[in-house]
């Protein structure tokens, strides 16, 4: 094997003290359970899927009677046995639970059979005849658009006079650019254990980024009220959004089958289902105008974003909503306008995966920049500093939100440094100079992302604490620990808040029965608002514990309860440190007064409001920002890529938990790279998805990270207003990885020393990039 | 022969355990170790796709070698439980234990949750077995050797690098576990287990699982058995058993066969037995056969390394095979074996065609004889693919090139995978090439008519043109790579 450089990795600007994952322990020694693990007893069933082979067809006929009737079998359920109504749609409702008298993509469940083992309902399914007849299918979002197939109204946003500003512009660029499916690749995948409970209850273990939508898509298709649902997680093996609303399918047929047989059923697709039958990251089809100064400075930036949503609604709108707030990602744009719009296509609905539209958006202007900068010969670094939102003016986004505590100018004086931005680029230029077929390229790219879910109401959250007497803590809250850490957040935010050690606090499994209407644990939101709404329960917890310490205490001369304090497992005066009480005793003191030890929490974002109509207001709390510089090496001969650094520097305010967050945006980053190079999806003339296994859908591996792979948290920015001062991390390093992108481009483009606009998409496989060099070779 | 045993043994959680396969229930011979692994609670085994891309069902197999224990990281979805007769079987519940009440990590283990290697934790129970056995093989550990090793496991969560310092973090620290403490017994019992073991004939309602125990048997039971399906890594085959659900009525599985693992060098030829692991034959071949060596390096992972055989490479024919046009840019010979004689074919010879072989069924590959190649001879191999490690290729060559001292081109091979239905020759391109000299225009040229020469498909992996570009370009690939080593 080709020497490669030795990695190294420089430690955090600041490292605090980092306590373990809350599941470390069962992680490495293989205790810890995921559902498939679980098992419900011997009458256990297994729960499987008959789906269309078709991309549109209509059922003429189906007929089980003689799979029904195999050994091995307990039901064969049809549309026509959902008690409740047929519908898993969790926003509009056009996504039926199982096909009536139509299909529309090649995955859609059609029957679910509930059989002793996977053998007999495999030797069912291959009895079950059903008839279809092809009816004519849409596969393209160019054939959607030419139909019109439009699945809702379009959405705009506008500010500024976008077609004035065209006019006075020194130059415009106009193009489109074709952006890709990616499927999430979660390890674990959709699973569900549905254990029919006494009184017609049901009890649910489901990998469900959302319980509380899980618990209403199951009540509304059994028909029976929420209250008889309860929804349990104790963790999932990734999710990355494919399973905000699609674990709800899988919990919805697990349910039926359990209520039809009365046993418990579980449902854990294959790999190959899984990848077949679920909805994608969406691909978009983008055109864009956008005019500049002789200097580079943008003036007018005109959008058009063409999503296609598959088959339903499932998130669509959300998703493309928060593509149109991330056009102008880090730039001060006067006049821009953004148009979106969603289009029907015969493919499962594509659906929530990390950055939820945003990396689609925002691939669009960073894609401009690089051509403008192309254009007037000058450094794509140089012109995106230049077009930065302003710290105090030039700071208002084209939807009227303030880009407050900016630190974009921060983050690339810091960046540019750390990573001798102009040494690779001088050092680029040299390889570049020197050979013919392997060309290198440099890119930075930054990141600004709006926290918040966009849709208002969804910023809300629960929580309840409860003491025992013996001091230890639980804690429950709305949130679901899907790998990104929340638990070991809250356990964090938990133990500070009542001054205990995190050994004494436990987090709970998630569950509908503790706290209930929960929102999704999605958006980057799960530690901001789970975290506040731990902190109130918390809070209500010390006010009542600090009534028994002054009462205990019976020291009157202490003017109020606020000089209490909660610390080192023990609660205390801040000014006369000599009297303390531990923590266990106070609250065994509490029990015995009979003072509640249980309190709930509940937290909403302040001062967001976003009106639809108009296109402005306020939809975000605050802004993540992110910047990246990545060189790559390109064999222009065989399209291989070789990723030779990344330098981050990410803003996540006051560190929750710096391991976590270095975690996190790793992690993401890395999961961008594979969208933007190698996880590619082709489909035949059916319709049928080609890459339905990871022998032929490639995401990362080890060998793929960069050569160097320098992040670094930012230090001292404090974020006001949130839950000790912190920032969410989840979604915002995704987008980091378009610097890899670009530097491909970059690399490609130094074949004709930068003179011509390559062709480029996304993904860049080393397809796109052999025919990308094919033409400038020509 | 003796009478056959109807039944396996092998050691786990530091048990004999004895299985016979005659109640019909759910363990049969063509069973996965994964699927059994978990049926008997080792819930740390992971199924993330059941076709050995992924990793998450990564164990270890404790073999004896040499009278000591070998520790290998492999896939347990492609492996058939008979083929693991005479193993330990090692999963990650086997790595810590309790002591005074308190949970004691393995050294890997707790390396992973001192650095944050797992966030999910669904591939962490298979990243510790590589790990595992890694830590096991090497006290010295750079961070591409762990990337080498670990790029089979597959982690949608971290980025890997916390992984790569967690397994560095552990380089060169002294080693203790609690494998080591059973290790000798273990090796006894593996030993025993050896001695006593005979052919092995397993006979189901409706499978035949046969593992003979010398060549010779196996010889005469192919004879017997002519349809039944050889074993030689299960790589291939258990994937279309475990994920296709193809069923196979009968299997003659060679894995074991001592006698088809030897490496030795002779009479000017390198010779391979026909069951020597990838991994090994890397190891055999990396001096004197840097091409095949270099696409060693990316053949499947290392786990699928340990599992698969040049031998079963080679039989199966595949059109993207990924070690077919390396082989034969080296001239590689089959040796087959049937009862009576043995008989030696160029591999250029030996496949006939898609999934097809002169191999007659009364035969067996014993081994593959690799001439050392002379002084002159440039050999180089090269894969394209979609992701360059653990990927198949969109197109892989092997070209074969010697010039005389004038820069004129004396002999060229062209092997291209990928681009028919079997490995071809570009014999236009080495028409135009021979007797020219080697230079950069040539290799343009030449590399124009490479692609006017085939008919390549389109599939998941590749458009049909793309292909034929990536042909053409590897022929200047070669020359650009030529001209600044010679």
């Amino acid at each position: 094997m080709a020497a490669r450089k030795e990695n190294s990795r420089s430690k955090p600007e600041r490292m605090k003290s980092s306590s373990d994952h809350n599941s470390a322990v069962q992680h490495v020694s293989g205790e810890a359970n995921f559902i498939n693990d679980i098992s419900a007893g011997e009458k256990t069933l297994y729960g499987h899927i008959v789906y269309s082979p078709f991309a549109a067809a209509t059922i003429h006929s189906i007929n089980f009677e003689e799979a029904g009737g195999l050994p091995g079998i307990h039901a064969i359920l049809s549309a026509k046995d959902i008690p409740g109504e047929n519908q898993m749609g969790p926003v509009v409702k056009d996504e039926p639970c199982l096909a009536e008298d139509e299909v529309m993509f090649i995955g859609q469940a059609v029957l679910l059979i509930a059989a002793d083992s996977r053998r007999a309902a495999l030797a069912a399914e291959r009895k079950i005849k059903i008839e279809y007849r092809q009816t004519e299918a849409v596969h393209t979002l160019k054939d959607a658009i030419k139909k019109d197939l439009q699945l809702s109204s379009p959405r705009k946003i506008e500010t500024g006079d976008v077609d004035k500003a065209f006019e006075e512009c020194d130059h415009i660029r106009s193009g489109e650019l074709f952006t890709g499916p990616q499927e999430h690749w979660y390890l674990e995948t959709q699973t569900c254990l549905a254990i029919p409970a006494e009184r017609r209850e049901l009890k649910v273990l489901s990998s469900t980024q959302h319980p509380a939508e899980t618990q209403a898509i199951i009540s509304n298709v059994l028909g029976i009220s929420k209250n008889a649902i309860s929804v349990e997680v104790r963790r999932i093996g990734g999710a990355f959004g494919g399973k905000e609303t699609q674990a709800n399918h899988v919990a919805a047929w697990a349910s039926l089958l359990a209520w039809k047989t009365n046993c418990p059923v579980k449902i854990h697709l294959d790999r190959d289902t899984d990848q077949i039958i679920t909805g994608k990251r969406h691909p978009f089809l983008s055109y864009y105008k956008i005019g500049f100064t002789e200097e580079g400075q943008i003036k007018a930036f005109d959008v058009e974003l063409n999503a296609d949503a598959g088959s339903s609604t499932d998130l669509t709108n959300a998703i493309l909503e928060r593509a149109l707030f991330h056009v102008d990602n880090a730039y001060f744009i006067p006049n821009l306008k953004v148009v979106g719009r969603s289009w029907k296509t015969n493919k499962p609905s594509n659906t929530a995966f990390r950055g939820f539209g945003a990396p689609q958006g925002m691939v669009v202007i960073e894609q401009a920049i690089d051509r403008m900068a192309r254009f007037l010969g000058k450094d794509p670094a140089m012109i995106r500093k230049m077009n930065f939102y302003g710290e105090t003016n030039n700071n208002v986004t084209h939807y009227g939100e303030a880009v407050e505590n900016n630190r974009l100018h921060r983050l690339w004086d810091k960046l540019t440094e750390s990573s001798a931005y102009n040494d690779k680029k001088t050092a680029v230029q040299g390889f570049n100079r020197a050979n013919k077929y392997k060309k290198r390229g440099l890119a930075l790219t930054p990141v600004k992302f709006g926290i918040s879910f966009t849709t208002t109401f969804l910023n809300q959250a629960g929580a309840l604490v409860n003491i025992y007497t013996d001091g230890s803590v639980i804690v429950n809250h709305g949130g679901i620990e899907m790998g990104q850490g929340l638990h070991t957040k809250i356990r964090r935010i938990a133990a500070l808040e009542l001054g205990v050690d995190e050994e004494h606090i436990r987090i709970s499994p998630t569950c509908t029965d503790l706290v209930p209407n929960t929102s999704a644990t999605a958006a980057s939101s799960g530690a901001d608002i789970n975290g506040m709404a731990v902190k109130n329960a918390c809070s209500k917890l010390k006010s009542r514990l600090a009534d028994v310490f002054m009462e205990k205490i019976g020291d009157t001369s202490v003017p109020d309860k606020d000089h209490i304090r909660f610390k080192n497992n023990k609660v205390f005066l801040d000014k006369k440190k000599g009297i303390s009480i531990s923590f266990e005793e106070l609250v065994n003191t509490a029990y015995r007064e009979r003072i509640s030890l249980s309190a709930t929490g509940f937290y909403r974002t302040p001062d967001i409001h976003y009106d639809r109509e108009k296109g402005k207001g306020r939809p975000f709390h605050y802004f993540a920002f992110g910047m990246a510089v990545s060189m790559v090496e390109v064999d222009t001969l065989t399209g291989h890529v070789r990723l030779m650094s990344a330098d981050i520097l990410h803003d996540v305010g006051d560190s929750l938990h710096p391991s976590i967050n270095l975690g996190q945006i790793r992690g993401g980053f890395i999961q961008g790279v594979g969208w933007c190079t190698t996880e590619d999806i082709k489909y035949d003339a059916k319709g049928m998805m080609l890459n339905h296994s990871p022998d032929t859908y490639k995401i990362p591996t080890i060998m793929d990270i960069p050569e160097d792979f320098i992040v670094n948290l930012m230090d001292h920015v404090p974020n006001p207003n949130t839950i000790r001062k912190s920032k969410a991390v989840g979604e915002p390093p995704f987008m980091l990885a378009f610097s890899v992108w670009l530097a491909i481009k970059d690399a490609i483009s130094a074949i004709d020393g930068h003179k011509t606009e390559p062709e480029f998409s996304l993904p860049a496989t080393n397809e796109v990039i052999l025919q990308s060099v094919e033409k400038l070779r020509k | 022969m003796s009478k056959p045993e109807n039944s396996i043994r092998f050691i786990l959680d530091d048990r004999i355990i004895s299985l016979d396969f005659t109640d019909g229930g759910d363990i049969r011979p063509d069973t996965s170790l994964l699927h059994y692994l978990r049926i008997t609670g080792h819930k740390s085994v992971k199924e993330g796709c059941g076709e050995g891309d992924c990793g998450a069902c990564t164990v270890v197999i404790a073999k004896i070698k040499d009278a000591k224990l070998t520790y290998q990281a492999i896939n347990s979805c492609l492996v058939f439980l008979p083929m693991i007769h005479g193993c330990q079987v090692i999963t990650t519940e086997n790595l810590s234990y309790m002591q005074d009440g308190k949970l004691q990590l393995h050294p890997v283990q707790q390396a992973l949750v001192d650095h944050h290697g797992s966030q999910c934790g669904y591939c962490t129970p298979g990243i510790v077995m590589s790990l595992f056995a890694l830590w096991k093989n090497h006290s010295h550990i750079t961070p591409s050797l762990v990337k080498e090793r670990l790029a089979g496991n597959l982690c949608r969560c971290t980025g890997y690098q916390p992984i790569i310092d967690a397994i560095i973090d552990q380089s060169g620290k002294a080693r203790h576990d609690l494998l080591n403490d059973s290790a000798e017994k273990i090796a006894d019992e593996l030993d025993a287990i050896h001695k006593e073991s005979g052919d092995i004939h397993i006979s189901t309602k409706d499978i035949l699982y046969i593992k003979p125990a010398s060549l010779r048997n196996a010889l005469i039971l192919r004879e017997k058995h002519p349809d039944a399906v050889v074993i030689s890594g299960a790589s291939d085959i258990a994937v279309a058993v475990n994920k296709h659900k193809q069923h196979i009525d009968a299997y003659l599985d060679i894995s074991s066969l001592n006698e088809l693992k030897s490496i030795r060098s002779n009479a000017g030829h390198l010779k391979l037995g026909s069951c020597v692991s990838i991994e090994d034959t890397g190891e055999a071949v990396k001096d004197d056969f840097p091409a095949l060596f270099e696409m060693i390096t990316v053949f499947g992972s290392h786990q699928i390394r340990n599992l698969a055989t040049a031998g079963g490479n080679i039989a199966s024919a595949s059109p993207i095979g990924d070690l077919l046009p390396v082989l034969m840019a080296y001239e590689c010979e089959v040796v087959l074996q049937n009862r009576e004689r043995k008989r030696i074919l160029p591999l250029e010879q030996f496949i006939s065609g898609y999934h097809s072989t002169l191999m007659r069924e009364d035969e067996l590959i014993t081994a593959l004889a690799l001439p050392y190649a002379g002084k002159n001879v440039i050999i180089r191999s090269y894969k394209v693919s979609k992701r360059k490690d653990v990927d198949i290729s969109t197109v892989s060559a092997a070209f074969l090139l010697s010039i005389d001292k004038n820069e004129v081109i004396e002999n060229v091979k062209l092997f291209f995978g990928g681009m028919a239905a079997t490995t071809v020759r570009a014999e236009e391109a080495e028409k135009y090439l021979t007797e020219k000299k080697w230079t950069e225009e040539l290799a343009v040229q030449a590399s124009r008519i490479i692609r006017d020469e085939f008919k390549p498909i389109s599939d998941a992996r590749s458009s049909d043109e793309n292909r034929k570009i990536i042909a053409g370009n590897l022929l200047i690939r070669f020359w650009e790579d030529t001209a600044k080593t010679s």
